[in-house]
């Protein structure tokens, strides 16, 4: 069938990374890199000047960017004056985008990123190993946040630079700064993560109708607005230019980690942050993924030093941090290892610290209702309390907790282990089910499994680990990863591989055929989800499904494709939609229209759909979509179809024949 | 060959396995390069196809669009074989009309 792209010539020319299609091809990331930096030192000019000079823009922008609303959402003054600036006065590090053409020498290797809810780190290939970068303050897990403080900006990566100025725990939680961005990125404001962010010291405002939150943070007794596309935009420009100043080189290639809650909507977003800060995104790795590379690596150091028979070996990956919470099931054997089951759900360590927060202080929805600058200070006098009680109680078996919250509030209580766990119960629930479904996904039980690891923040709460190892029937965990480490570490070994670095001693033979973390499909029979890529595919990926006209004489048919795991297309996310138009008018069920979904090595996905029966010149071409089309309004985009064209351009599953 | 292969080892395998793929329907022993008569164990078609994916995964190929194409058989011809494999008395579900479809969604069990 003429879908099908015959792989023949293998003379194809590489293809080229700035397709129209490519989200970098509209080139944010070749003004921004600039404009970044500039934005942020001359802030603090602009005071001294008096006003904006007047000049033209000078910027090469299009208007469409500009009106483009996650294009930095600064007021157009600030652009203004910020355009005005001559570019000399770019006072960081960028950039050579100018240079680096005539030096080509440098390896352009990916580097790998973790952006953790709470902490991120960076972490490059550096020919022989993986190296985790430090920040000036020797940290390797930088603290994720950006400060808006008076006209600069600084992100948790230099902490606030020199001494002097340190940021420091409460600064963080002054209302100034904002951080659980990745909790936030991607999320409509009738997401009960967004409703649960509230409990946040900077500003979330949500109205409850399905559009994005309103976000600010606190600079000179004033709100103001942000969104988490430009916060994770600043905090990856200061990773970025840490990454530089070790490598001596500009990068340009990122690996990043993403959870596997993540939807495809919320990947673009990470996408766009990244083009902001002039990164291009090689690949968005789930994070348990880029731990079973990082064992996958292990077994075959094993296997070389031990000549071992590279026996398949099953591990099952849990990782929990701040925001996020997944699990991943592995075979592993010979360098590779293969993705057999996904599971995840946006569960954290945020959750778990609200939950202390509301046991110890039981009025606290009331309490914290108003925003106003006492209360901020009170709430993250009672944050850090919480956050210090549950790091000890992770090797204490209870925890005094004694504050001060003023206005006559004192907290003071004894916390152990069986209160903590009962206030935590249903996260625990969350947890097991997870486990569960990754292990049933994967057809297994759990005396399948060779190996448990264990990564991120959470996995240190002796419920937690006794939990997973309970789940898996064993007794001790994975010993040589590191739990925070390890998912930087995949994603730079990733990062090395699909730059197309090989090493002779054969210490990068190595892979991770990755899986879908959700079902992709459209809607049809009615309200139903009908799965074209059902959960755990082997990507890349190609599936086709053939559906047919449920009336008669119709000429036009929607394609609503969604994902998710609900049964019903309404309870999954809305990804786009299209129709198929100029259907050669015959009896209901005798046409016949196939849907194919396509996922390429970059993680695309494509969708084409066209009528294969009845054939010939009277029938319309196919039609070929890149998903998501949707940028706002899944929620009611949905029922806004449903009300204006009900059942008229509805398809059903084609009963003949599933997948050739 | 194709300039976005990085040797001649990872073009001639995406080769072999696009040219097997073409020649008959039922090509899975081709594509996984298991000569005809020989035992297709689950071990010895999970051990061919992990030394093929290392030559043909697109990570391995920086994204070229014909070990893409390759891959996709190569995966294709995997389910192939392991539902045509000797039961081995592992997990795998291969009688029933939900075969095909359970064991495109996990290939492996």
């Amino acid at each position: 069938m003429h879908l099908v792209t015959l792989p023949f010539p293998l003379l194809l020319p590489p293809s080229t990374p700035l397709s129209p299609l490519h989200p970098t091809f509209y080139s944010r990331e070749h003004c921004l890199p600039k404009l970044l930096p500039v934005l942020i030192s001359t802030r603090k000019k602009r005071q001294q000047q008096q006003g904006p000079p007047k000049s033209h823009l000078l910027v090469p922008v299009t208007p469409s960017q500009l009106a483009d609303s996650c294009w930095l959402s600064v007021s157009f003054a600030t652009f203004y004056w910020m355009a005005a600036e001559p570019f000399y006065t770019v006072a960081s590090d960028s950039e050579t985008t100018g240079e680096d053409k005539s030096q080509p020498s440098f390896p352009d290797v990916a580097i790998g990123i973790d952006i953790g809810t709470s902490k991120c780190s960076v972490a490059v290939w550096n020919g022989h190993h993986v190296e985790l970068l430090k920040n000036t303050r020797n940290q390797k897990g930088m603290r994720s946040y950006v400060m808006f403080k008076d006209d600069t900006l600084s992100a948790g990566v230099t902490g606030g630079a020199a001494k002097e100025n340190a940021h420091e725990e409460r600064d963080v939680l002054s209302g100034s700064a904002i951080f659980n961005m990745k909790r936030l990125i991607g999320r409509m404001d009738t997401d009960e993560v967004v409703q649960a962010s509230k409990a946040l010291p900077f500003l979330v405002q949500t109205l409850g109708i399905g559009v994005r939150p309103f976000i600010a943070a606190l600079v000179n007794n004033m709100w103001r607005s942000t969104t988490p596309e430009e916060v994770l935009a600043i905090f990856l420009l200061e990773l970025k230019a840490l990454a530089e100043m070790h490598l001596k080189h500009p990068v340009r290639n990122a690996v990043l980690t993403i959870p596997v809650a993540f939807s495809r909507f919320q990947q673009t977003r990470i996408e766009r942050a990244c083009a902001m800060a002039g990164l291009h995104v090689l690949r968005l790795m789930p994070e348990p993924t880029a731990v079973a590379l990082l064992y996958a690596q292990h077994q075959q150091q094993l296997m070389h030093d031990n000549m071992g028979s590279g026996i398949e070996k099953i591990a099952l990956i849990f990782n929990m941090g701040a925001g996020y919470c997944d699990a991943a099931v592995a075979a592993t054997a010979g360098g590779v290892s293969q993705i057999r089951a996904l599971s995840g759900c946006s569960v954290g360590g945020e959750d778990i610290l609200q939950n202390i927060m509301r046991h110890l202080v039981p009025n606290f929805d009331s309490l914290y209702a108003g925003q106003t600058m006492d209360r901020i200070k009170s709430m993250g006098l009672l944050r850090i309390a919480t956050q210090d009680a549950i790091h000890k109680l992770a090797s204490q078996d209870s925890v005094e907790i004694n504050v001060d919250l003023g206005d006559g509030q004192k907290v003071s209580k004894v916390l152990d282990h069986s209160e903590f766990e009962q206030v935590n119960r249903v996260i625990f629930e969350k947890v097991e089910k997870i486990i569960n479904q990754c292990l049933a996904d994967a057809k297994l039980v759990p005396e399948d499994i060779n190996d448990v690891i264990l990564v991120g923040g959470c996995s240190r709460i002796p419920r937690i680990r006794s939990l997973v190892l309970g789940l898996c029937k064993t007794e001790v965990s994975y010993k040589n990863i590191d739990a925070l480490e390890a998912a930087v570490s995949g994603a730079a070994l990733e990062g090395a591989i699909a730059s197309g670095v090989t090493d002779p001693e054969g210490s990068l033979d190595l892979l991770t055929i990755q899986a879908t973390p959700m079902n992709l499909g459209i809607r049809a029979d009615g309200d139903n989800f009908a799965a074209i890529i059902p959960r755990n595919t082997t990507v890349p990926a190609r599936r086709e499904m053939l559906f047919m006209t449920t009336h008669d004489n119709q000429t036009e048919a929607l394609i609503s494709v969604y994902e998710g795991e609900g049964e019903r297309a309404e309870e999954n996310h809305l990804l786009g939609y299209f129709k198929i138009t100029g259907i050669p008018p015959a009896p209901k069920g005798t046409v016949e229209i196939s849907v194919c979904m396509d996922i390429d090595a970059s993680n695309v996905l494509r969708v084409f759909a066209g009528v294969v029966k009845p054939q010939g010149q009277g029938v319309p071409p196919f039609i070929e979509v890149r998903m998501p089309t949707l940028d706002d309004g899944h929620g009611w985009c949905g029922q806004a179809l449903a009300k204006m064209y009900g059942s008229k351009l509805d398809l059903a599953v084609h009963p003949k024949k599933l997948q050739p | 060959l194709c300039p976005s292969l990085p040797g001649v080892a990872n073009a001639l395998a995406a080769y072999e396995i696009v040219s097997a793929a073409a020649t008959a329907a039922n090509s899975w022993r081709a594509v996984l390069g298991i000569r005809p008569g020989a035992a297709a164990t689950p071990d010895v078609v999970k051990k061919q196809f992990r030394r093929l994916s290392l030559l043909v995964h697109p990570d391995k190929n920086r994204s070229c669009a014909a070990a893409e194409d390759a891959f996709k058989l190569l995966r294709q011809a995997f389910d192939d074989a392991l539902l045509a494999a000797p039961s081995s008395g592992s997990a795998d579900d291969t009688t029933g009309p939900c075969a095909a479809a359970a064991a495109a969604r996990d290939g492996e069990a």
